[in-house]
This record gives C-alpha cells, structure tokens and sequence, in this order.
C-alpha cells in the first residue's frame, strides 16, 4: 500500500491538534472543579453549616419535614411591635376568631 | 399612600391592605387564589377536599398535594415547637364538641348536646412523606388544621404579593395578621378580643401578629356555651386560665402557634412563650391584663 506525503502530514496535524484538545479539556476540567470546590467551601464556612431542615416525627424514618412555610423568612426576630400614638387611625386588626 | 379591601371568607373577616394602590385589584386577586386553594387542600368542612379524603381514609396512605403536604407540615411543626399544645389530631375531639360543619350552621341549628370527649391521637402518629407526597392518620383519627392554615396563608400571601409587586403589604384573615415588605411607616392596628371591640392600638412594622381566643368561634349548647380550641391533654374544650392571648412574631404561623397554645392549655404554654421571647397579651377570664416580653405601652383604640 502506498501512502502519499500530503495524508500523512493531514494525520500527523489532526494527532497534534486531538491531543492539544484533550490537554485543554483536562486543563479546563481541573480548573473547573478547583473552583467549584473552592466556591461550596467558601459558602459552607459562611453559612455556618446550620440546615435548616428539622424532622416533625421522630417515630417515621420516611417522613421529613422541613419549616419552609412557617419560618422561611425569619431573618428579622426584633419585635415588630411598637406605640401607636392615641390620634393614629388603625389600618387593621388582629380581633379574636 | 394605602389602599385597602376587606371580605368575608372562611366565617371570618379578609382584609388585605397595600402602599401601592395601583397594585391592589391584582393582589387580592392573588390573595383569593390562594385561599380557594387552601380550601380544597385543607377544609375540614368540604367532603371534596383532600384533607376530607385523607380523614375518610383514615389508616391508609394517600397521595396529596404539595400544598397540602406543606399546610400539615407546618401544622406539624407548630405542634413540635408548642410540645403538643397545638395538635392537629384534634379533629374527633373538634367534631365531638360539637364543630362538625361550617360555623354558621353550628350556631343556627338547635343546641346539640356534647358527646363524650374523643381521645386526641398525637401528632406523632401522622405519616407524612414529603418525598412522595403521602399522608396518612391512624384510624378512627382526623386533621384539622384550622390552628395553622389560615396563618400559612397570611403568611404566604403577604411574601408573595410583597415580592411581586415590590409593595408593602398587610393581609389579615380573621384574626391572623403578617405584614411584608418595607412600609414608609409602621402599620397601626388594633388588637381586640372581638371585631367591634374597643381594642388596643399597636404599630406593626413587619411579622405577624394574631389573637387567639374562646369567645368568638363559640355556640349554645344545652349547658352553656362550646367553643373550639381543644385541650389535647383532655380532647375537651379549653377551660385554661386564659380567654384570649394575643402574640408578635417573625411570622404569623409562629404567632398563632403560641396564642393557640395559651388558650389550648393556659399556664402551661407560658414558659415557652417566655422562652421564645415574644411580645404577648394576655387576658384571663376575670379580664385581668397581662403584658409580657415587650408588648408595647398601647393605646385605646377609638
């Protein structure tokens, strides 16, 4: 079989252009999870690790419950509550029911 | 500038209130939605809903939706946090009392007498997978979550409308209040056992804020007067030391939970209401006052 110059010199660029390819990719790949490792280790020490999830039955292994609809915005836990002076008109009321 | 609506829903009063009066026709409509909703996951008086279903078939799992699962889920945590005072396995104890239908009905129909006091369960017996979405009580028990639904919505509807429209916002459904979003100025509400009470009047810059008591959701019976907060200790109607409790807290599930607890087992709920540090008035049965942990120096309400 005879092989001409110009095929191999088209073989030898393509081997030299895959391997600089699959050198960059794994370059890149490492770069990538340095960073992503990086970014969840900051968040992890930031927040203090405190989840947030709290199990509402001790007694059922399958149930979980977390306090998303009752405590999902507790970020402010000053009292709300203040004097109103005696002249201020009431825009609500928390009556009885 | 405020804009306010108010309607009847759910046998109580609905008022919802906005500092953006150009936003105030959609975020009732947001807030109706939501409350429809509610009602055909949660009612206890619908044999439509999902909660209904889940009580017929008491014992067995049922798949339900998300938002039931989060309306029990929070019942279950109130119950956690109030060690059992606000237990939403009072369901047969409710219904034995004599609150077996809408409360108008109750209080139309000729006095019934009350039968024997029904053994509460425990909130410890719900099945919950949050995961798969399936609930299940033990038999011959039921839910009711009307200590903890109507505050989840307020709670709900007050974060939702404040973020959409970027508004201040002040949803009151009967009795629970949450305000959210940022207010030029401090809400000004008045804290009364009754609507139509002379009441107290407080500002309320962001959180919840609701009243508990037996004198309102009552009706006649053959010895005297029903009421339907149960003691689960007992499976009967409170007859603690206090007649209403009123409490501030970061949100309006946390506030009823604990003014639910007082009048749910009186003396007993006030060490964790002390604990948690939440500003709280109480009135006992004499009528006698009782201000803690920071309730503010009120005024009269006109």
């Amino acid at each position: 079989m005879v092989t001409t110059h110009g095929s191999q010199s088209n073989r030898r660029r393509w081997l030299h252009r895959a391997s600089a390819a699959a050198i960059a990719t794994a370059v890149l790949g490492v770069g990538a999870t340095g960073i992503s490792v990086a970014v969840v280790s900051s968040k992890h020490s930031g927040s203090g690790g405190a989840g947030t999830t709290a199990s509402s039955s001790d007694s059922d292994s399958s149930s979980s419950s977390s306090s998303s609809g009752s405590g999902s915005d507790d970020s402010s836990s000053s009292s709300g509550l203040g004097s109103a002076g005696s002249g201020a008109t009431s825009q609500g009321g928390s009556n009885g029911s | 500038m405020t804009a306010s609506r108010t309607w009847t829903a759910w046998s109580c009063t609905v008022r919802l209130t906005v500092d953006d009066p150009a936003v105030l026709g959609a975020a009732c409509g947001e807030l109706k939605v939501l409350m429809d909703r509610v009602d055909k996951a949660a009612s206890r008086f619908r044999p439509d809903s999902e909660l209904s279903v889940v009580n017929t078939r008491a014992g067995a799992l049922v798949p339900v939706s998300r938002l039931l699962v989060d309306l029990v889920d929070v019942s279950l945590v109130a119950a956690q946090m109030s060690g059992g005072a606000v237990d939403p396995t009072v369901g047969p104890a409710v219904i034995a009392a004599g609150y077996d239908a809408d409360i108008e009905a109750v209080r139309r129909r000729f006095p019934q007498p009350a039968v024997d006091p029904q053994p509460v369960a425990g909130w410890q017996e719900v099945r919950l997978n949050r995961k798969l979405a399936l609930l299940g009580v033990p038999k011959d028990c039921a839910l009711d979550l009307g200590a903890t639904a109507k505050a989840w919505t307020a709670d709900r509807a007050a974060n939702v409308i404040s973020k959409r429209y970027g508004c201040a916002v002040l949803v009151e459904i009967g009795g629970d209040l949450r305000a959210a979003g940022a207010p030029a100025k401090p809400w000004v509400v008045t804290v009364a056992e009754r609507a139509g009470d002379q009441g107290v009047l407080v500002t309320l810059a962001h959180g919840g804020l609701t009243t508990s008591t037996r004198t309102v959701r009552r009706w006649q019976t053959p010895t005297g007067y029903g009421h339907h907060v149960i003691d689960p200790r007992t499976g009967r109607p409170a007859d603690g030391l206090y007649r209403t409790a009123s409490v501030w807290a970061p949100t309006a599930v946390r506030a009823n939970t604990f003014s639910t607890a007082l009048i749910a087992t009186g003396e007993a709920a006030v060490g964790r209401l002390k604990l948690a540090g939440h500003p709280a008035r109480l009135i006992a049965d004499d009528g006698q006052v009782t201000e803690l942990s920071g309730w503010p120096t009120a005024s009269r309400a006109a």
